[in-house]
């Protein structure tokens, strides 16, 4: 029993220390997506402020504000989708931002602002990056296809393909096929759309987020929905072009990732400097390299090096998921029907 | 006396008082973003009558036994050989290393393997048997195969201490007098290890139960089950309530079963 | 009921490179009270293991009534045993315990209750019926298994130092029941001990083993008066072994002289002749002591060396003038009441009848 006294004293000391000797440098917490930021990019941060930043990633938007709903996270800036900016926003849950500190913030794209209708006036947050949830094919399988939805009805690829595990993103894209508005609040036209993914899981093997990019690179699917950074960040050197990524002609859904500061931010001076860092245009322009995504960032296209796998020109029919508050349950209801 | 009042303050704190708090909050009000509002309600409960609901509860009951099951069926054959090995301590070690890595990158190991671009696949499709791929996973039981794998080291180390302190002299009485091999596992074996019986299939069965990561990785359209459920509501939904409630009928089912089968298993024992 | 004979030819056991049992052979009549005595080691419970079918012999043959039983599982051999801790099955009542043969043979539960209420009257558990073995006392346990193999109405009974576990007073107690039992149903009894006392007081014939061969088989009498070695001498009761050289042979006794002792006459229980080495061995109880001179033809001088003094009888240690050491039991009876008590440093006159020394070595000279 004595030792055990000890060792807990012990345990109890160390842990002390540690907390108590490790803040000499500042910290700065970030919430994000996984692997969303080039390391050198955080790298050069840390050395012109000295300081370190904590990097936690989540998979998923919900998982991302379960977490800071259940208070207490400690993060200091965090990057929603916008549906959960306009959410965060009516919860009261986010920092007031002060544009003026930072600067950079004038480099951004008018067309990217525009489009931001969660919080028009950017008075919350700052985009990131956007793009569209789209379908690739590992063309090594598959010869002959539309740049359609309706892809997801060839029954010669059943067994092959899957769709995002995302109530949004798939209805999305069925309310588009159908020549719908991904926001639609109308009841017969969500019935529709549930109708023709309730077809469309004849043919697919599993509702997947988590394992869809590693599934098509080494050929366990050869269609796939989701996100272009996700499966192209896996795909080997060289072997590109196997894989073809398209946003589907009918459209699609648009999202726009945005960096917001956490009312109960603790380190507020050293965050807007982060926002302000990732705005410079050279190091917008090595994310975007790194994602192979299109820049919101006018004067970092100077300085960008890889074609990106889509352009904002071809994201014209697609369409921001809006938070459609209590008609949620619309879509619920219907998601439960398809995947219970 | 001080390990017990440790230990109760441990199970108070990071069991009860959790278990509490998730069974009021499947009372409460669900607001639209997450999170409860503080007044009573039953919405959490009445969400959950609908025909999608019993589908994923009776998947979850059924491939949960039927892994249950299989798992003892491999696990006893198994506890026995070790108990009776003269490299016991190697063998153990051998069915506790798995616990070395992660249980994620067990499960991603099974669609290496059985996945339709698996190495099984490759094979079938080397050897001229398929043209394209048999399609092992994204099915019941697939969930099934890799529960029975992922679980297997729980069910058999509570059996292997059952077999292992029993007299091996009481196998040879048993033969001795007039049983075969088969009637003496049945007669004199399983009577004499119930209380490891009861623990492997109590190990085995609430995990399996609370299944989330393998439904979801090897699992396909139809073979969900009530721990992803309650993670899409919690989330996606953003029901708390919801996710309250299923969680606490989860318990609730979870709980029951165990009460009856051992109480059931104890009243055997001392007939 | 009724036993079979049981005859063991030419068996070897090996375990790994560890030899068990060495050209074993062996004949049991039918119904005898059968001992197999030997340290522990020796091959004894191997041997029954074998008769019980829960080892096979690398070599040699089991017969039951002349009839092979090798081949036989120990499931359908007509043997049963008691385990040495009984093996009682814990998850069942004494009454089930009994019964767990007479099930397996599909009785009627009437038959059973009948059967089994006998045997529990047999070894004496009335009122015990539903308890579990774990309720028993040491001696009841061994009742229950005594009774769990009767009620397979085996024609050889094994036991497996069915007392051992026990202690001292209830073991003679156990014992004698076993023997009477014996008598009861008249079925053979394989009885295998370490313990001399026991084998000598139950059976008809004793088997000594020793590393996996049988070494003499005799009556307990011919085992313990005439043993066959320097061995069963020595592992059965107490001797006096002598080294000496054969001076002179007659037709019936031999002259011999051992250094400590002198010279001193034996009876030629083995073929001997001048010179050669032999060794004798005398059991302490042959020796008659006292504080006056003795008659006889083998009478010694000596001095009491050590006295331990055991209630019925009184162990001395005299050092004959020549300096060998003779153990010496006397009884206390006391018929004459001058007789003095000899103590310790006393001086003592000691002798033997030759006929009671015997010869378990010869070495020719």
């Amino acid at each position: 029993m004595k030792k055990f006294w000890i060792t807990l004293i012990l345990v109890v000391i160390v842990i002390i220390v540690t907390i108590v000797a490790i803040p000499k440098k500042k910290v700065l917490y970030i919430y994000n997506w996984e692997e969303y930021i080039p390391q050198e990019v955080i790298e050069s941060f840390e050395k012109e402020y000295n300081c370190t930043v904590v990097y936690d990633s989540f998979a998923s938007n919900e998982e991302m504000y379960a977490k800071i709903k259940a208070g207490g996270s400690g993060y200091d800036i965090v990057f929603p989708s916008g549906d959960h900016v306009s959410i965060m926003k009516k919860e009261g849950m986010l920092l007031k931002l002060d544009l003026s500190k930072i600067p950079n913030f004038k480099y951004l794209d008018e067309n990217v602002l525009n489009k931001t209708t969660y919080d028009p006036n950017h008075e919350y947050s700052v985009p990131y990056m956007l793009g569209s949830t789209g379908i690739c094919v590992n063309k090594k399988y598959v010869k002959d296809y539309k740049h359609s939805w309706s892809i997801y009805e060839d029954e010669r690829l059943k067994g092959h393909m899957t769709l995002l595990d995302d109530m949004r993103e798939v209805l999305g894209g069925a309310l588009k096929y159908l020549g719908y508005s991904v926001n639609t609040t109308n009841p017969d036209e969500i019935e529709q759309a549930k109708n023709l993914v309730l077809k469309w899981k004849q043919n697919i093997v599993k509702f997947d987020a988590s394992s869809y990019a590693n599934g098509i690179v080494n050929g366990e699917y050869w269609v796939v929905h989701g996100y272009a950074e996700d499966i192209f960040q896996r795909v080997p050197e060289g072997e590109e072009e196997n894989y073809d990524f398209f946003i589907p002609e009918e459209g699609g859904t648009l999202w726009i990732d945005n960096m917001v500061i956490l009312k109960d931010a603790k380190h507020v001076d050293l965050a807007y400097k982060f926002i302000n860092h990732i705005l410079d245009p050279k190091n917008a322009a090595l994310i975007a390299d790194f994602l192979g995504l299109p820049s919101p960032n006018v004067e970092a296209r100077k300085y960008i090096t890889t074609e990106p796998i889509y352009t904002i020109e071809e994201l014209k029919n697609c369409e921001f998921i809006e938070d459609v508050g209590e008609y949620i349950d619309l879509y619920n209801k219907a998601w439960q029907e398809i995947i219970m | 006396m001080k390990y017990i009042t440790a230990y109760t303050l441990w199970l108070v704190v990071f069991f009860v008082i959790p278990l509490i708090i998730i069974l009021s909050f499947s009372f409460l009000e669900k607001t639209p973003y997450g999170g409860v509002n503080f007044s009573f309600s039953l919405e959490g409960y009445k969400s959950l009558l609908t025909i999608g609901y019993l589908r994923i509860l009776w998947r979850t009951v059924w491939i949960s036994i039927i892994s249950t099951f299989i798992t003892i069926i491999f696990a006893l054959p198994t506890a026995y050989y070790i108990a009776k090995s003269k490299f016991k301590n190697f063998l153990l070690l051998l069915v506790v290393i798995p616990f070395w890595t992660n249980s994620l990158i067990r499960i991603y190991a099974w669609i290496f393997v059985l996945g339709n671009n698996g190495i099984i696949n490759q094979f079938l499709k080397l050897i001229g048997l398929v043209d394209s791929h048999i399609q092992f996973l994204y099915n019941p039981w697939a969930v099934i195969l890799v529960i029975v794998y992922t679980y297997l080291p729980y069910a058999i180390i509570p059996l292997y201490a059952a077999i292992e302190r029993l007299d091996n002299s009481i196998f040879e009485a048993a033969l001795d007098l007039g049983c075969s091999k088969r009637k003496a596992f049945f007669k004199v074996l399983i009577p004499n290890i119930k209380a490891g019986l009861v623990a492997s299939i109590i190990f085995v069965l609430i995990p399996a139960m609370g299944s989330y990561a393998i439904p979801d990785l090897v699992g396909g359209v139809n073979s969900k089950m009530i721990g992803n459920e309650i993670a899409r509501q919690l989330t996606t939904a953003k029901n708390w309530p919801a996710a309250s409630a299923i969680s606490s009928i989860l318990t609730l089912i979870t709980l029951l079963g165990v009460i009856i089968f051992v109480k059931s298993s104890k009243k055997e024992v001392l007939n | 009921m009724l036993g079979s004979s049981v005859e063991i030819r030419n068996v070897d056991k090996f375990f790994g490179d560890f030899q068990a049992l060495d050209k074993v052979n062996l004949q049991i009549k039918r119904g005898e009270f059968f001992s197999l005595l030997g340290p522990s080691g020796c091959g004894k419970t191997t041997l029954l293991r074998i008769i019980a079918g829960l080892e096979y012999p690398d070599s040699g043959d089991v017969l039951f009534d002349g009839i092979s039983v090798v081949s036989i599982p120990a499931n359908k051999r007509e043997a049963n045993t008691i385990f040495q801790n009984y093996a009682l099955f814990p998850h069942l009542t004494v009454f089930e315990n009994i019964a767990f043969s007479l099930r397996l043979k599909k009785m009627s539960e009437n038959e059973i209750r009948e059967k089994v209420e006998k045997l529990i009257n047999l070894v004496r558990l009335e009122g015990q019926e539903n308890k579990k073995p774990i309720q028993l006392s040491g001696g009841q346990r061994q009742r229950v298994a005594i009774a769990r193999a009767l009620a397979n109405e085996p024609k050889v009974l094994l036991l497996d130092e069915p007392v051992s576990a026990l202690d001292a007073k209830l073991r003679q107690e156990l014992l004698l029941e076993l023997d009477n039992l014996h008598d009861q149903v008249g079925i053979t009894f394989i009885y295998v001990t370490h313990d001399q006392a026991e084998a000598i007081s139950v059976s008809d014939h004793v088997a000594v083993m020793n590393n996996g061969r049988i070494v003499q088989i005799g009556t307990p009498y011919e085992i313990y008066e005439s043993p066959a070695d320097r061995f069963v001498a020595t592992f059965i009761g107490e001797t006096n072994l002598m080294k000496a050289e054969v001076v002179d042979v007659n037709d019936e006794f031999i002259r011999v002289i051992a250094k400590g002792l002198g010279e001193f006459s034996c009876y030629k229980d083995k073929e001997v002749s001048k010179g050669d080495k032999i060794l004798l061995t005398l059991r302490p109880e042959k020796i008659k002591i006292s504080t006056k001179p003795l008659e006889g033809i083998n009478s010694f001088h000596g001095v009491v060396e050590e006295e331990i003094y055991m209630g019925y009888q009184t162990k001395y240690f005299v050092r004959l003038d020549e300096g060998y050491i003779l153990k010496i039991y006397k009884q206390h009876v006391n018929y004459l009441l001058d007789e003095k008590i000899i103590h310790w440093k006393d001086e003592v006159f000691v002798t033997w009848n030759p006929n009671d020394s015997f010869i378990v070595e010869v070495e020719k000279g």
